[in-house]
């Protein structure tokens, strides 16, 4: 496996629920909770979980726009939460962002040609801007003569996200944090989008952390796959292996919830459909935080909290003490 | 039961008139379930929110056809008559269950008040029947639920409570817009079931829109395919997944990441947007996205025409035409 | 902005007003200082069409001159509140470890009326145009702050301002370039109105005998040399109040107009009227 490019350990990132004035808080919305993965260069690394299960959090963390609580982020070996203010925006060069919504992450009064060299001003990178902003445009399939002077409004919504994919690209950064870049476009555009990404990993060797709640999208684009549950890693491992023999009960229950687009398979599959809903951040259960909603749970589960563990598969690794056993599984539902 | 025949919807706004459904006719029989499946924009969501004459009035205008419920055109109701329709005999789920919900009311009385808007009966029997509608749409403790406020519901549980009130009037027909698509997958899951169920037990017919091609595989008796206000597909659902010809579907259906893919191969790209519909139409819609696309396909409008039982394609290549143009297609990747 | 009938006819006429007022010495009939002591408190007629006041002065050629004062200090403490509001709203609404301090001192400021901070202000460092405008732009800064300050908390949430964050954009440049052109709609709308009030605020404070210089006319003071004489030359008292209320009532109209124009909500809500009337045409 090549080097590492981001490495965290231990990371909790907690915000105080409501500030009450002189009063000092207790109450904490966990929203990551001790994660510790990393990203290999030229890799991409899926993070897959429903909404409230912090992989946004995560996200922002990593590009400094939420401070950790506690734990590290390591970028190539060096830890960004130490880092004085002149380190940091040189950092941030190679950390960028590409966001969810097309609509909201673009300055509506500022021209594409604008938007995209805004990189280049904030490093004070003067020499030729427009050719290259006119490269980069070329680059994730726009028309650089005919879009250069036009407002974001005038765009559909997968032209935005290239436009949003151009500006974070201008600066070569070495990883792309993208989340959840597609769900907001239609499928016919998703696919643009998502060939788009992996193109331009070929062609610049960028490394990817992509954030998805789709697992259909994340087994198209991801080398290695982490699925979180209220702050925490349940499950981590090679695409390969994640999508054929997933082991935590919860990644199996996400699996089998997403509806296939054919009726016969869909209608012969056995479902793992979960009861009940996400428990509060604020107060997650007790030791395994999945086992309010896990068919599988044990007396042990509520007690104490299952370390992520390496399979015996090379590079899977699952927080579970009854990791499924695929033959089980059929027969349990 | 629901007929709609040759049904144009404009809407007029400040940037013109938008042609949001056009020459749409089909018909839904009692208890069958019918997915409307298409891209935003697709006129899917006017196409539903016309059936109960919920599109904005005056700015939308029916300019042509009928839509015949139980052999009564609703558009020539009057204002009162679709008023007792709505809620009685049809009734709706939208996307955000939160803006239907008021938020200052307690659920059970919201509840209660849907029932007895319906039916005479006293507040304690409607209490009862309140009761037992939470109860078949699985939120458990409902009695003590019933007095609580639609915030402290989370986004799954307000959908139910949104199903129960469609269900306090014993509808003949649900209409489903987009159920499920502000949910997470896990929670999307147990409402889908959860539609199953009470149709099942109460035995009404469903029309489900969705952008989601595996909602309606498992979900959907039949299937109508829309782009740009036309339906451009209609057929069982097996007929859609499995013998469609014509290329729209075909090209949604391979531009889909899947779950079942085998190998990590590009997507399939439908090139292009979305198209416009303020504009003047002339032609195929789906003309210049199509990769079969001929010149004549510029000129001249295609009809929907049989070319199974029950299954209808509004393109102009025959079924042969269309494998050898599939087939040379994929000789040449 | 200049679609609506309203804003045009306001905006010529204080345009008109601001001429008028500026080129007085050429054109009035009579010098608004000339003392004549033959013709004291007349009544409005051809020759003196307001009248004239207790030294026999032409009240019509006063109200004109007056003007100038009165629109100047408006403009003035119009623009330096709003530049002073609006910088300390900025950096309160982005930097919120700072908002709490300034905020605080705003609040406290926001406790007394505006008029009475001026006029304990005023009192304390004495009555010069200048002093009135500094008094005044304290006066009316706080609210100013407190409006950019919500807009600033509203639109920090947005994802370009994240995303102008990340690409390493500089806190000015974030602050000046992606978050005031999203904002400058109510700063202008609240500006507006502040021009308005500092004009009546400069009358009330003229009028209670702490404002400008009592030998220079403006609307303010020829309403406190009036008073004495309001019910045998209630003309006097009349045509300078007249004068008051028009310009603010202009102002305001602006103010609302300019919001109107400049905000993209009320713009969906008129146009959807007006796409109304042109459907109810249609169908008749």
């Amino acid at each position: 496996m090549t080097e590492e490019v981001l490495t965290i350990r231990n990371l909790h990132v907690h915000f105080p629920v409501k500030k009450i004035p002189f009063k000092k808080t207790t109450e904490y919305v966990k929203a990551v909770n001790g994660i510790s993965l990393s990203v290999h260069k030229g890799q991409t690394l899926g993070i897959v979980g429903e909404s409230g299960c912090g992989k946004s959090t995560l996200a922002r963390t990593i590009v400094g726009l939420e401070k950790p609580t506690s734990g590290q982020i390591l970028f190539e070996g060096e830890d960004i939460s130490k880092m004085n203010a002149k380190r940091m925006h040189e950092l941030r060069r190679d950390i960028q962002m590409v966001f969810q919504d097309p609509y909201t992450s673009l300055h509506p009064r500022m021209k594409v040609g604008e938007i995209i060299a805004a990189p280049f001003k904030a490093y004070k990178i003067k020499d030729n801007v427009p050719s290259r902003v006119k490269e980069l445009m070329e680059l994730v399939g726009l028309n650089p003569d005919e879009h250069y002077d036009r407002l974001p409004h005038e765009f559909s919504g997968g032209q935005r996200q290239r436009i949003g994919i151009a500006r974070a690209i201008a600066l070569k950064p070495k990883l792309l944090i993208c989340d959840e870049p597609v769900s907001a476009l239609d499928v016919s555009v998703q696919a643009q989008v998502i060939n788009l990404f992996e193109n331009l990993q070929e062609e610049l060797g960028l490394t990817y952390m992509f954030i998805a709640h789709d697992l259909s999208v994340v087994k198209h684009i991801a080398d290695q796959v982490a699925v979180m549950y209220l702050g925490k890693v349940m499950e981590i491992s090679d695409s390969d292996s994640f999508y054929r023999n997933a082991r935590h009960p919860y990644t199996n229950a996400l699996l089998s919830a997403i509806p296939l687009p054919d009726p016969l398979q869909e209608k012969s599959r056995k479902q793992l459909v979960l009861e009940g809903e996400l428990p509060s951040p604020t107060h997650p259960p007790s030791g395994c935080v999945f086992h309010t909603r896990c068919p599988f749970a044990k007396d042990v589960c509520k007690q104490s909290i299952p370390p992520l563990e390496k399979d015996d598969v090379q590079g899977h690794a699952v927080a579970c003490f009854y990791p499924v056993q695929h033959h089980e599984l059929e027969e349990t539902i | 039961m629901l007929e709609v025949k040759g049904l144009k919807v404009r809407i007029h706004s400040d940037k013109g008139v938008v042609k949001a459904v056009n020459g749409v006719s089909f018909t839904i029989k009692a208890g069958q379930t019918v997915g409307i499946v298409g891209e935003s924009g697709s006129g899917k969501s006017v196409l539903a929110q016309s059936l109960m004459r919920l599109n904005p009035e005056p700015t939308t205008v029916y300019t042509e056809g009928e839509i015949l419920f139980q052999d009564r055109n609703i558009l020539a109701l009057t204002d009162k008559e679709v008023r007792q329709l709505r809620g009685s005999d049809i009734a709706m789920i939208f996307q955000d269950p939160m803006s239907s919900l008021n938020p200052v009311f307690k659920i059970g009385d919201q509840l209660i008040d849907a029932i007895r808007a319906k039916q005479k009966m006293s507040r304690k029997t409607a209490k009862q029947k309140a009761t037992e509608l939470l109860k078949d749409v699985g939120i458990s403790d409902p009695d003590r639920r019933m007095g609580e406020y639609p915030h402290q519901f989370s986004g799954g549980m307000r959908q139910r409570v949104l199903i129960a009130m469609a269900l306090a009037s014993k509808p003949k027909l649900l209409i489903a817009d987009e159920p499920t698509t502000a949910l997470d997958v896990t929670i999307q899951a147990q409402i889908l079931q959860l539609l199953k169920n009470i149709q099942n037990k109460y035995g009404m017919a469903i029309i489900i829109i969705t952008h989601d091609l595996g909602v309606v595989a498992n979900m959907a008796d039949n299937i109508l395919v829309m782009y740009s206000g036309r339906i451009v597909e209609e057929g069982s659902t097996e007929d859609i997944f499995y013998r469609t010809t014509m290329p729209y579907t075909w090209s949604l259906l391979r531009a889909l990441p899947r779950l079942d893919a085998n190998d990590q191969e590009q997507l399939v790209t439908i090139k292009g947007n979305p198209p416009n519909l303020l504009g003047e139409m002339k032609g195929c819609s789906f003309y210049q996205r199509c990769p079969f696309a001929t010149e004549q396909c510029a000129l001249s409008d295609p009809v929907l025409r049989e070319i199974g039982k029950d299954h209808r394609v509004a393109c102009i290549l025959s079924e042969s035409e269309f494998i050898d143009q599939v087939n040379q297609l994929q000789s040449i990747q | 902005m200049f679609k609506k009938k309203r804003n045009v006819v306001s905006i010529s006429v204080l345009c008109m007003i601001t001429i008028a007022t500026l080129t007085a010495s050429f054109w009035l009939p009579h010098s608004p200082s000339y003392i004549d002591p033959d013709f004291r408190l007349l009544e409005p007629s051809a020759t003196y069409w307001f009248g004239t006041d207790d030294f026999g002065r032409d009240i019509f050629a006063r109200t004109v001159v007056a003007a100038k004062v009165s629109l100047f200090v408006g403009i003035v403490v119009a623009v330096a509140s709003t530049l002073l509001g609006t910088l300390i709203g900025l950096l309160s609404g982005y930097y919120r470890k700072a908002d709490f301090l300034m905020m605080r001192v705003i609040d406290g400021m926001l406790a007394f009326p505006s008029l009475l901070l001026a006029l304990a202000l005023v009192a304390a460092l004495g009555g010069s145009i200048v002093n009135i405008i500094v008094a005044l732009t304290f006066a009316f800064s706080p609210v100013m702050a407190r409006i950019v300050r919500s807009a600033v908390l509203q639109i920090n949430n947005v994802q370009y301002i994240d995303a102008a964050k990340i690409t390493g954009t500089s806190d000015i440049i974030i602050l000046f370039r992606y978050i005031l052109p999203n904002i400058i709609t109510p700063i202008i709308v609240q500006g507006t109105f502040i021009f308005a009030k500092a004009i009546l605020a400069e009358a009330a404070l003229s009028f209670l005998g702490v404002g400008v210089d009592p030998t220079i006319p403006t609307w303010g003071n020829m309403l406190q040399e009036a008073q004495i004489y309001i019910s045998i030359a209630p003309w006097f008292s009349i045509f300078p109040g007249l004068a008051i209320v028009f310009t603010v009532f202009l102002l305001n109209i602006l103010g609302d107009g300019l919001r109107d124009a400049l905000d993209p909500h009320a713009k969906k809500v008129k146009s959807r009227k007006s796409l109304l009337k042109k459907l109810k045409l249609a169908k008749s």
